[in-house]
């Protein structure tokens, strides 16, 4: 991961359902985390790689596929970054 | 931490709860701020007692190893932080799943740890993967498993020996490959002796055995811990307190039968009450402090005759000599409470020699 500029690291929430997104971008930046960056399955990648990333969420709007896609990526790209699995425990949909 | 997990990840209940997501970004900001022994030491076990020496001991030389382990101890004591030290402590890569057994209905327990297709039973509107799938590579977490329904003992016995799972409803047989850490406050003997434990599956989990002994017979512990959760709630939450010397004592002798948690507890209640106070023997519970709130009638009485006024003589009449030391001690650990401990200060206030007020301290076994 390269960040292109020195800035605030940001929060990333990466959810398929923009409503689920911008709930938990609220809550996140209610509690004093200002740099929350929302992205989805297609955006997402570009959006880690481009800046300083604090964390990610894993909205409840991804699929376990999807989930466990990203997560393993961003393993391989940054695995220092702390990954946030938000969801019902463990329900997949087929 | 050694063999820190490659990826630090945490979980979040859907709809999200304020408090749970500060926790979660609070931890985060830990991890980030060059304060990742925090999130070592949220799982430490702390204490300088033997027993916790040894215990610590012995789960750097277990934790690398594939051995089943069962912890038991009561309630409170930290099982669950054993749990997890044995799998940070290991290389498993996978992820460390916690699953109560005594909070789970016995008719969800098979599906929550062995999951379930679509369609399997009413309800199964999709299809779920267990926490034995979930623990896959990593490190499963049997709390309670002395209140295991006997059927579920009988499927984790054949998974224990056999390592595969089946899911509720499916056909196909699952490899896993899970290390087994199970945990009870319950005499396993006994529930054995009265049928109510598989003895095989006993053998069968009980290959390394981390016998967690309770609070009261640590007491060494005791101040570890307490400047431990006071120190963590400074971390957090910026605000702590600080205890005095006669107040610590106290909780160093006290049994806490809810072990660390009751201390925990006990301290959270103290921040909230005297955030940034200095904790005196008056503001611990009567069980810990042996400060009687109805004693505290007769000394104010006291206070009142010392002032001149006048305090009448109950219609049956009193002990004396119990009502004088009764009305002693009160203002001896008022004196102390109010001077931070300091004998010296506790015996200005009460107008005698340090060397008589450290007598009566030692007396009545302030």
């Amino acid at each position: 991961m390269s960040a292109t500029q020195e800035e605030a690291p940001t929060v990333v929430v990466i959810d398929k359902r923009p409503d689920q997104a911008s709930t938990l971008k609220t809550m996140i930046e209610f509690l004093d985390t200002p740099e929350v960056t929302v992205a989805d399955t297609s955006s997402w990648a570009s959006v880690v790689s481009s800046r300083k990333i604090k964390a990610v969420f894993l909205g409840p709007g991804l699929s376990q596929a999807e989930t466990s896609d990203i997560r393993a990526t961003l393993h391989q790209q940054c695995r220092e970054v702390p990954v946030v699995v938000v969801g019902e425990d463990d329900v997949s949909s087929t | 931490m050694s063999a820190a997990p490659e990826q630090y990840t945490l979980h979040l209940a859907w709809p999200v709860k304020f408090d749970e997501l500060g926790d979660v970004l609070e931890r985060i900001d830990q991890t980030q701020h060059g304060a990742e022994e925090v999130v070592a030491t949220h799982q430490r076990f702390i204490g300088d007692s033997v027993a916790a020496q040894s215990i610590r001991n012995l789960v750097r030389q277990v934790a690398p190893t594939p051995a089943t382990v069962l912890i038991s101890g009561e309630s409170g004591t930290g099982k669950e932080v054993i749990a997890r030290q044995l799998h940070e402590q290991s290389d498993r890569t996978g992820e460390f799943v916690a699953v109560n057994c005594g909070a789970i209905p016995a008719e969800l327990l098979e599906s929550e740890l062995f999951g379930h297709e679509k369609g399997a039973f009413t309800g199964a509107t999709s299809q779920r993967k267990g926490r034995f799938e979930q623990a896959d590579g990593g490190t499963l977490f049997l709390d309670e498993i002395g209140d295991m329904p006997s059927a579920m003992q009988v499927k984790l016995l054949r998974v224990l020996q056999e390592r595969v799972i089946e899911r509720v409803g499916g056909v196909k047989s699952i490899k896993v490959d899970v290390r087994i850490v199970a945990a009870t406050h319950r005499d396993l003997d006994a529930r054995i002796a009265n049928a109510q434990f598989r003895e095989d599956l006993y053998y069968r989990l009980n290959v390394v055995e981390i016998e967690i002994p309770p609070l009261r017979e640590r007491e060494a512990d005791v101040v570890p811990l307490l400047t431990e959760i006071v120190r963590r709630h400074r971390a957090r939450h910026g605000v702590g307190v600080k205890f005095n010397a006669m107040s610590v004592e106290a909780m160093r002798q006290y049994d806490w039968p809810g072990n660390v948690r009751e201390l925990a507890n006990l301290v959270e209640r103290l921040i909230v009450s005297k955030p940034h106070g200095t904790i005196t023997l008056v503001d611990l519970p009567v069980e810990i402090s042996g400060i009687d709130a109805e004693e505290s009638v007769i000394p104010l009485a006291t206070l009142q005759a010392v002032d001149g006024e006048t305090i009448e003589l109950p219609e049956d009449g009193v002990d004396l000599r119990t009502h004088l030391a009764n009305i002693e001690r009160t203002l001896i650990s008022e004196a102390l409470a109010k001077s931070d401990g300091v004998v010296a200060r506790a015996a200005k206030l009460l107008s005698v020699q340090r060397t008589t007020l450290v007598e009566k301290i030692k007396r009545y076994d302030l």
